[in-house]
């Protein structure tokens, strides 16, 4: 325990419990997560044309090609050989779901300057010491919201000896598998596929052009214009989310963030404006693992004692729940005690 | 007589209107949620896929997402925001930064924000900003921005000479604005085209707007230069400050495209060269599409919605062939799903019903005392603005109106005008000689003396001339 009253060896006592929750997402509109390369597509010179016999080539741009900001891509061995396949990130899910519990349970007070300064060192070290002040300000009200979402998530800090007192790993853990379209479409361009080589192959992609035009004479302004990958609306990937000693309010949180996730409040990747990043939860389901004599949970009554013959390695050694997915909003209520 | 011009400019206020985001967000309670609304074509819409030529003629292909027809949410982010910041005075957030002098093609070059120096070989001039540089967005020590900064978000260069962090530049979006699809009972294939001219190079018929600050057009008046041409002297109109934020004027598609195939001059060597395009048809309505509030102070979502619905009078424009006819939207609002944010209790609630109240709001447009009940600060509308924005896209009697470009023709834009006759017909007091500086009312009287050897000249005196601009200066928002 430090000054703040905030207990930061979470797992003092050793972990008891854990919640594992698996979503379907589906995007319900085209989804950017940009990984920061570029690739590029070559196009013939033709009078009169635009947008016609486009070449992609799967690395970055030379002098004559157009750039084309990725997709989040990774590798893997297949046949004892390199294959590219495209996933969400689980830090794009992390991040979501982190900046929009902080935007929304946060008290205001503490939604700003709440980032680390870059570096230790002066002329830095004012900042630290406000940012760490900050920290403790808002870890010392128990109402601020602010502890909900570093236990969850974590806390950080680049001074080591501030370490020491508050910082440590978050509870939440997220996974997600890759997306897994077996006869996915090379790269759509206004309806006409990509030629040349189109990279990964395990989800439908689509090529988004930006174009601003110039207020003054509603020409093309010059240097606006932007191509981006993104993947298709009703593209389907899994995530999982693994809370370790879970409370009642963090179920509380999840039933918030799965209603948020399908109204569209809560979106994931690059482009919101846009109106990219919109996905929704198709499939779900929650189960608790607890070693016997771990601390009662609040609302334990909507959980139902599941089968002991799951293949989680869990299985035999921990007792097995179930929360139904009807059941999930009743533990909201929990959430009033962070805020 | 000669028809207007399709497009005309709305003028910048003196300064730019900024608050800070503190100062936006304490306007009033938050929104978040979303609109379902539908877009109807009043003339058929065209966004551009991929273009394909021909023989005789070229196909535009609309465009598509996963191979369907599309309105992307950035076309429909653009035409609004392009009016938001017109209607509160708000900045300039996309502009060309510079536009050079070029051999042979612009004479005097010139930049959007900063002086710009145009040497040539026998005139040197030091071009001022051709939009106040208040306009130009920036990441200033006080941390003001515009209303269209507020709500749609921003990445912006640092105040000259300051330093400042990537996340001081850059602002998350409000504003949520999704794409627009529309089904194949709706899409018009190839029925309707623009005009282009055949030819060997990639010249276009009217190509992508060039503003030159050569003439009086694009520019408001500044100077006259003596040009010597073939052993003739000619005046040349130099301008320096844009006119303001171009808009397209609305108008019968059928009737503009008529007049460019009948009564427009062809060359045989550069023959009419249509291009056909796929269009969501005239009357025809898209599928719903959502655009989402982020936590909006209440009199912002309301003005948002306003601008969305901006009165009986006004309708907004966006896509391809904006000149020909092409483009007049309006759209419909289905539903609104909403909640208001509760900065004390903070667990937001589920989105509610919230048709029946944000369809009122449209009926408000631009009742000041209906808006003083929203709330909404006066002071944020420039009311000029609004004005003029209702002449150019005013929807009243569009189609007893014929908008058509000034053709390359004797008396028109190919009309060079000898330094003789301008010596002739300018005002009394006012020398002319070679870089004559000059003033709006001088530049305009001779405008108007001219008008007989050339009508373009002065961009003003030939709208405020043309055939219906009675109906135009009558409209009101």
């Amino acid at each position: 325990m430090n000054d703040t009253g905030y207990n930061n060896r979470i797992f003092a006592e050793g972990v008891h419990g854990v919640l594992r929750v698996n979503w379907t997402l589906r995007c319900e509109t085209p989804l950017a997560i940009r990984n920061g390369l570029f690739i590029s597509y070559e196009e013939p010179k033709i009078i009169k044309g635009r947008g016609l016999r486009l070449k992609f080539k799967w690395k970055a741009p030379d002098e004559t090609d157009y750039e084309v900001a990725a997709l989040h891509f990774g590798y893997e061995i297949e046949n004892a050989a390199l294959q590219p396949f495209h996933f969400v990130p689980a830090s794009s899910v992390r991040g979501a779901l982190r900046s929009w519990t902080i935007n929304h349970l946060v008290h205001p007070n503490f939604r700003k300057d709440m980032t680390p300064p870059e570096h230790e060192d002066d002329p830095e070290e004012k900042k630290q010491k406000a940012y760490l002040r900050k920290i403790k300000a808002a870890l010392s009200d128990p109402r601020s919201g602010y502890r909900l979402v570093t236990s969850l998530f974590g806390l950080a800090f680049e001074t080591r000896e501030v370490a020491k007192d508050l910082a440590h790993a978050g509870r939440l853990r997220i996974e997600t598998e890759k997306f897994a379209h077996a006869h996915a479409k090379p790269i759509a361009i206004n309806g006409i596929l990509a030629d040349g080589e189109v990279g990964p192959h395990n989800a439908n992609r689509q090529m988004t052009v930006r174009n601003p035009l110039d207020r003054m004479t509603h020409a093309s302004k010059e240097g606006g214009l932007h191509h981006f990958l993104e993947f298709c609306a009703g593209e389907n990937f899994t995530a999982q989310l693994s809370i370790l000693n879970p409370q009642s309010s963090d179920i509380g949180l999840i039933s918030l963030w799965v209603r948020e996730i399908n109204d569209g409040m809560l979106r994931i990747g690059a482009l919101s404006n846009l109106g990219r990043g919109r996905v929704a939860v198709t499939d779900q389901s929650y189960g608790l693992w607890q070693r016997p004599g771990a601390p009662k949970l609040n609302g334990f009554e909507h959980f139902v004692t599941a089968k002991n013959n799951s293949d989680d390695v869990l299985a035999g050694l921990w007792q097995n729940y179930k929360l139904p997915v009807a059941a999930l909003s009743k533990f909201e209520a929990y959430l009033q005690e962070h805020v | 007589m000669h028809n207007p011009n399709p497009f005309d400019f709305v003028p910048f206020a003196d300064r730019p209107f900024l608050k800070t985001p503190e100062e936006y967000d304490a306007l009033g309670d938050h929104l978040s949620g979303y609109l379902e609304i539908r877009l109807k074509a009043l003339t058929p819409v065209h966004i551009v896929g991929y273009q394909e030529p021909g023989e005789r003629e070229g196909a535009s292909f609309m465009y598509r997402q996963d191979g369907r027809p599309c309105i992307p949410a950035a076309s429909i982010r653009g035409c609004l925001r392009a009016f938001l910041e017109a209607l509160t005075s708000g900045w300039v957030s996309q502009a060309t930064p510079e536009y050079p002098k070029l051999y042979r093609k612009r004479h005097v070059g010139f930049s959007t924000f900063e002086s710009f120096n145009s040497r040539g070989r026998k005139q040197v001039r030091v071009s001022p900003p051709a939009v106040n540089p208040f306009f130009k967005p920036e990441a200033r020590s006080d941390k003001k921005i515009d209303v269209a900064s507020y709500l749609m978000g921003m990445v912006v260069e640092p105040q000259s000479g300051t330093q400042a962090k990537h996340e001081a530049l850059a602002r998350k979006a409000k504003i949520w604005i999704e794409d627009v699809f529309f089904d194949k009972e709706n899409f018009l294939d190839r029925v309707n085209w623009v005009p282009d001219i055949k030819h060997a190079t990639e010249d276009s018929f009217m190509g992508g707007a060039k503003p030159s600050a050569s003439n009086w057009w694009y520019l408001q008046p500044s100077e006259i230069w003596q040009r010597s041409v073939k052993g003739h002297l000619i005046a040349e109109f130099i301008g320096d400050k844009f006119w303001g934020r171009k808009f397209y004027y609305h108008q019968n598609h059928q009737s503009c495209i008529d007049f460019y195939k009948n009564k427009w001059k062809y060359s045989s060597s550069r023959p009419l060269y249509p291009i056909r395009m796929e269009c969501l048809a005239k009357d025809a309505s898209t599928e719903m599409f959502r655009i989402y509030f982020d936590k909006v102070p209440y009199p912002l979502a309301c003005l948002l919605v306003l601008i969305l619905f901006p009165g009986k009078n006004i309708r907004h424009k966006l896509g391809y062939g904006k000149s020909y006819g092409y483009g007049s939207i309006e759209f419909s609002l289905e539903s609104a799903r909403l909640r208001y944010d509760d900065v004390e209790s903070r667990i937001p609630t589920s989105l509610l019903d919230f048709t029946a109240e944000s369809q009122k709001w449209p009926s408000y447009a631009w009742d000041l005392k209906k808006l003083n009940e929203l709330k909404l600060d006066e002071s944020l509308i420039d009311w000029q603005a609004l004005s003029q924005l209702a002449k150019t896209l005013g929807w009243q009697e569009h189609d007893k109106l014929l908008f058509t470009y000034p053709p390359f023709d004797k008396k028109y834009f190919m009309q060079p005008v000898e330094f003789d006759d301008l010596k002739e017909n300018a005002p009394d007091e006012v020398i002319v000689k070679n870089r004559t500086t000059f003033t709006s009312t001088p530049a305009r009287q001779i405008a108007v003396r001219l008008f007989d050897i050339k009508k373009p000249i002065h961009f003003r005196q030939y709208q405020e001339t043309a055939q219906g601009w009675n109906i135009i200066a009558q409209r009101q928002p």
